[in-house]
This record gives C-alpha cells, sequence and structure tokens, in this order.
C-alpha cells in the first residue's frame, strides 16, 4: 500500500497533503465512534505534509515513507506535544523532546496525524485500562480492539491512518493487530530504540508497526531500526532494507508447530482457522516440522512476575516531584502531617489506575525481601529455560507458528474484572518477548461470531535478529491469498 | 491468601495510599495472580543460571561527563516542574 501511495506521490496522482486531509476527515467522521485517537497533530501534520509536496514539486529525491500519514501511541514522546500513555498521572505532559523511532519518522518526511489511546503505561490486553476513553473494535464496535496498541490497531483497521507505531512488551503490538485484522510486528529485542517511549519493562519493550500489509511493515521497520547509543540496550546491527528482500519464496523452509499450542483446551474454529494456514504454507512449499516446547506453560507465569518487577522499578518515577500530576494536599486531616511521603503516596494513589497499581504492587511484593528469590529468581530462571527451548528448536526449523490470540476480539467488560483471565489473551506472545526473538502477527482468515466475521491473526516468530525471515514467509502468506 | 496487613505493606513500599475499600479488592487481585504461581514454584530449574542480557544485547557503556541540555530543551523541562523557584526545583521537607 505504501509503495503504490509513494508512486501516486510522485507522479502527481495525489498529494501528501490530500492524503492528510483524507485521514483527518475520516478521523472526523469516525473517529468518534471508534475512539482511536487521544491527541490529533492536525496543523502540525498539513505543514509537514506541503513540505513534502513541495519537495516533490522540487524534483527531490524522498523516501518512500515521505508525506506518509501515520499515527503513534501515546506512550512515545513527540517533542511539544501532550503524552500521557493515556494516564492520569501524565494529563499535562509535553514531551520535551522526541523520541528516537519519532525523530526517525520525522526525518524521512512521515506526516504524523496524532497519538493513539492505549491501555494505561500499556497494561492491559483490550484498551480498556486507558484513562480516557474506550477505542472500538473497526470490525465490530461491540468488541474490544486488544490492547495494549488498541488504538494504533483500530487506527489502521478503520483507515483513519496508513501506518502506526506500537510497542510490544507481551504482545500489545501483534494482539491487538489479531483482533483487528492488520499486521503488527514485534521485531528483536535491541533492534529498534527504546529512547523516547515510556518504559514498561525494561528488558521486554520493543516498538513496532502496525501496517496493512506486510510490505508496509518492512518499509516501517527499516525506517525505525538501528543502533541507538541512547537506548543502553541497543543491538549493535544495522538495519536494513527489508522491504528489498521479500522473495516470496519459502520454499524449503521448516516452519515449526509447537504442540503445546495446539492443546486440548484450543477453540475449535480458532484451531481451525490455524490448520488451514498452516496447510497454506506447506502448498507454498514449506516443510511443516511438529516439535515441543516443553516449559511453554510456564511462560505466562514467569511474564507476570518479571513484567509486574520491572514495572514496579520503571514506574517509580512517577513520583509528583518533577512532572506529571503532583498532589499537594495540605487539607489532609490535621494529625496527618502533609510532607514529601504523603505526596507520593496521593500522587500515586489518584494519578494511576486499578491495572497499574495491581501490577506495580504484584511487582513490589515479587522483588521485597523474603520473596525475591522465590518469584524474580526463580521466573528469571525458567526464562533462561524457555530461551534454551528456542535456541534449540531454532536449531531444526527456520519459523514457529501459532495462532496469535487464543480467540477473536471479546466484547467489552467481558474480562475487565478478571485479571487473571485478562492475562491469558497473552498466552501465546509473551515467550518472544522473554527470549527476545522477533514475531510478526498477520491476518490468516475469520472466525463467524453472532453473525459478525471477526479476524484472527496468525504469529511467525524467528531467530533473533531474522526480521528479513519473517517478513518474508508473512508476506508469501499475504500473496497466496490474493 | 495475602493478609490486609500484607496487602497495606506491600502499598506502602510502593508508595500508593489506599482507601480502606480498595484493600480488601487488592487482597482477592492480588492472591489470585500468586496463586496462578504455584506452577512457577514447582518448576525444576536445578542448575540453570538466571536470564541476564539478550542475545546480541550488550551494555552500552559512555563515559561519565556531564551533557547539558541546550537552552530550550532546559526550559521545556523545567515548565513540566509542578512547583518552582525561578529555574529551581521546589521540593518539600524530607522530614
Amino acid at each position: 500500500m505504501i509503495r503504490e501511495l509513494h508512486k501516486q506521490l510522485l507522479n502527481g496522482e495525489t498529494t501528501s497533503v490530500a492524503l492528510t486531509e483524507q485521514c483527518f476527515d475520516a478521523i472526523e467522521k469516525r473517529d468518534g465512534e471508534i475512539g482511536a485517537y487521544l491527541t490529533l497533530m492536525k496543523e502540525s501534520a498539513l505543514r509537514e505534509a506541503h513540505e513534502v509536496d513541495e519537495r516533490i514539486r522540487r524534483g527531490e529525491n524522498v523516501d518512500l515513507l515521505a508525506g506518509i500519514p501515520c499515527a503513534v501511541k501515546d506512550n512515545m514522546c513527540v517533542m511539544g506535544v501532550r503524552t500521557t500513555a493515556a494516564s492520569k498521572i501524565l494529563d499535562n505532559y509535553i514531551a520535551p523532546f522526541d523520541a528516537t523511532v519519532v525523530k526517525e519518522l520525522k526525518e524521512v518526511g512521515a506526516v504524523m496525524l496524532g497519538k493513539t489511546n492505549m491501555d494505561e503505561f500499556a497494561m492491559g490486553s483490550s484498551t480498556e485500562s486507558s484513562a480516557y476513553q474506550q477505542t472500538k473494535n473497526p470490525h465490530d464496535t461491540e468488541r474490544v480492539p486488544g490492547g495494549s496498541s488498541g488504538g494504533s490497531a483500530a487506527a489502521v483497521a478503520g483507515d483513519l491512518a496508513i501506518f502506526a507505531l506500537g510497542s510490544d512488551t507481551g504482545g500489545s503490538i501483534r494482539q491487538p493487530a489479531s483482533f483487528c485484522g492488520v499486521v503488527g510486528m514485534k521485531p528483536t529485542y535491541g533492534r529498534v530504540s527504546r529512547h523516547g517511549l515510556l518504559a514498561m519493562a525494561s528488558s521486554l519493550d520493543q516498538i513496532g508497526p502496525l501496517t496493512r500489509t506486510v510490505e508496509d511493515a518492512a518499509i516501517v521497520l527499516s525506517r525505525i531500526a538501528g543502533e541507538d547509543a541512547m537506548d543502553a540496550t541497543s543491538a549493535e546491527s544495522g538495519g536494513k532494507s527489508y522491504e528489498n528482500f521479500l522473495s516470496g519464496d519459502i520454499t524449503g523452509k521448516r516452519i515449526g508447530i509447537p504442540r503445546e499450542y495446539f492443546s486440548d483446551a484450543l477453540d475449535s474454529s480458532v484451531r481451525a482457522v490455524a490448520e488451514r494456514a498452516i496447510e497454506q504454507f506447506r502448498i507454498l512449499g514449506a516443510t511443516i516440522v511438529n516439535i515441543s516446547l516443553p516449559s511453554s506453560r510456564l511462560a505466562l507465569p514467569t511474564y507476570y512476575v518479571i513484567m509486574p518487577a520491572e514495572v514496579s522499578s520503571n514506574l517509580a518515577r512517577f513520583d509528583g516531584i518533577r512532572y506529571g500530576l503532583s498532589i499537594d494536599d495540605e487539607e489532609r486531616s490535621p494529625l496527618e502531617k502533609s510532607g514529601l511521603f504523603e505526596t507520593y503516596l496521593d500522587t500515586r494513589e489518584y494519578g494511576f489506575g486499578k491495572e497499574v497499581k495491581r501490577r506495580i504492587m504484584l511487582g513490589t511484593y515479587a522483588l521485597s525481601a523474603g520473596y525475591y528469590d522465590a518469584y524474580y529468581v526463580k521466573a528469571q530462571k525458567v526464562r533462561t529455560l524457555l530461551r534454551r527451548e528456542f535456541e534449540q528448536a531454532f536449531l531444526d526449523v527456520d519459523f514457529i507458528f501459532s495462532p496469535t490470540t487464543p480467540e477473536v476480539a471479546f466484547r467489552f467488560g467481558a474480562k475487565a474484572e478478571d485479571p487473571l483471565s485478562m492475562y491469558l489473551s497473552d498466552i501465546y506472545t509473551v515467550t518472544a518477548n522473554l527470549v527476545g526473538v522477533p514475531a510478526i502477527s498477520f491476518p490468516i482468515g475469520f472466525v463467524e461470531e453472532n453473525g459478525k466475521k471477526l479476524p484472527l491473526g496468525g504469529q511467525l516468530m524467528g531467530k533473533w535478529f531474522d526480521e528479513e525471515g519473517i517478513l518474508n514467509a508473512a508476506h508469501a502468506f499475504e500473496r497466496s491469498l490474493l | 491468601m495475602l493478609s490486609r496487613e500484607e496487602v497495606k505493606h506491600i502499598a506502602q513500599l510502593a508508595r500508593i495510599g489506599l482507601e480502606d475499600t480498595e484493600i480488601e479488592k487488592f487482597r482477592t487481585d492480588l492472591s489470585a495472580v500468586l496463586d496462578s504461581f504455584a506452577e512457577l514454584q514447582r518448576a525444576d530449574v536445578s542448575g540453570v543460571e538466571p536470564f541476564e542480557l539478550m542475545p546480541g544485547v550488550q551494555n552500552a557503556l559512555r563515559d561519565d561527563v556531564v551533557k547539558l541540555p541546550d537552552s530550550d530543551e532546559r526550559a521545556r523541562i523545567i515548565s513540566l516542574f509542578p512547583r518552582k523557584e525561578g529555574n529551581a526545583l521546589k521540593v518539600k521537607a524530607v522530614f
């Protein structure tokens, strides 16, 4: 899609201003219902679009992404723009600098339409924990878009942006991509700079693209990947132009199907769609290999120890002192003096929502004296086991395939009061974050529920730093459906 | 099941104020999640080292040199201070 728009921009069939205005028109018409955006940047977007149009008119060489309208999840800093992570504690926060990914998009001339809704601090799988608004799934507005990058996924699926950036700590790009019928990719840990991303769990967080097509994901990833001195765990690997490596040929590639991911408990309609996708890969020339990842059942509890532990430490910075909400309650009862400690307690009590508090407290508990070894160290050991199993599996296969999610988009409120059932939504996605491998979700079919066709994504996980491989395999699949 | 006192203690460590009515809710929620970790407790990890760094990623070190922001960036950061005196961040007394 992006390549085609680029061509139209160059040959004068359209302009960036026209594309940008089309997006804002669509936002005006439909975003009242969908609720994908928290902040719109119309003035700067039109200015940026105009600049690109001028450069094209002057005959300058412009990048594939130049003039293409996009959306950015509200946990990435855009200088001078409100950046809330969908939390009341950052209600008044105006980012003083650009995240590296934002800087990179600006440099190639992408047009930023606005900031998208999300679960508060990216904690959730439905975007219901946003302190501001619900985002609805464009395929069925009675259902959630998934989360935490639900606004970004809904913006792309609802034609309110050409592409979007999301962040993925345990599935937050891939799960909403699956629910909204778009492509979503979590790169290898270290591939994309985290500088300027409001940290959730630093050893798991990665930024990645949400797009209409696999080729678009490759185009966007190529522009945001690369080493960055501002990120302490940035990988020493130059990015490349992934879009130039999509041959669509996967003959002889070996795709592993982990039996633990296809247990009897898997919903039968989801299984049917996934099995058809496996058959399609076979027809495309891939070799399907049954494999075992015996520790898979431990991935979710491991994730729910490590992630909250990192959350509790990362979110300690929101204390009402240097920026964001700050409650100085002189009206506290005369018996309690209102000092520094009370500012911390009050600011965090009123600034954070329920799920954020829950995870900070879980993490605090897991790291506290007497429990550190039993929970945190134990989880980090199991994480090593998981990594070893992946290393072993990748000696035999090129990719690992599964459904992205164990179900299609659910209804609002279905899991909001039951944290454990919400956490299960991440069962197929958390392991890629724990071990660091790249993973992509792409549409593989629909499941019909109450007369509505709801999209389902398939997930390919690849070897560390083999984004090229999974993009090519997903591209081959996508192309075969046309 | 966590006790009310434990929940209050965790909240204090986490610097989160809690209403009395919330304590019971967090007690149930946190206990349910902690129970779900039972399988983790049973996992055999003898001889396994805790996970440290991702493959291909090294901690980036740099010289410990102060790098000042330019005056615009400095102004943007200062404008975010909830309380200030001149260009100084104002904080309550610790005690």
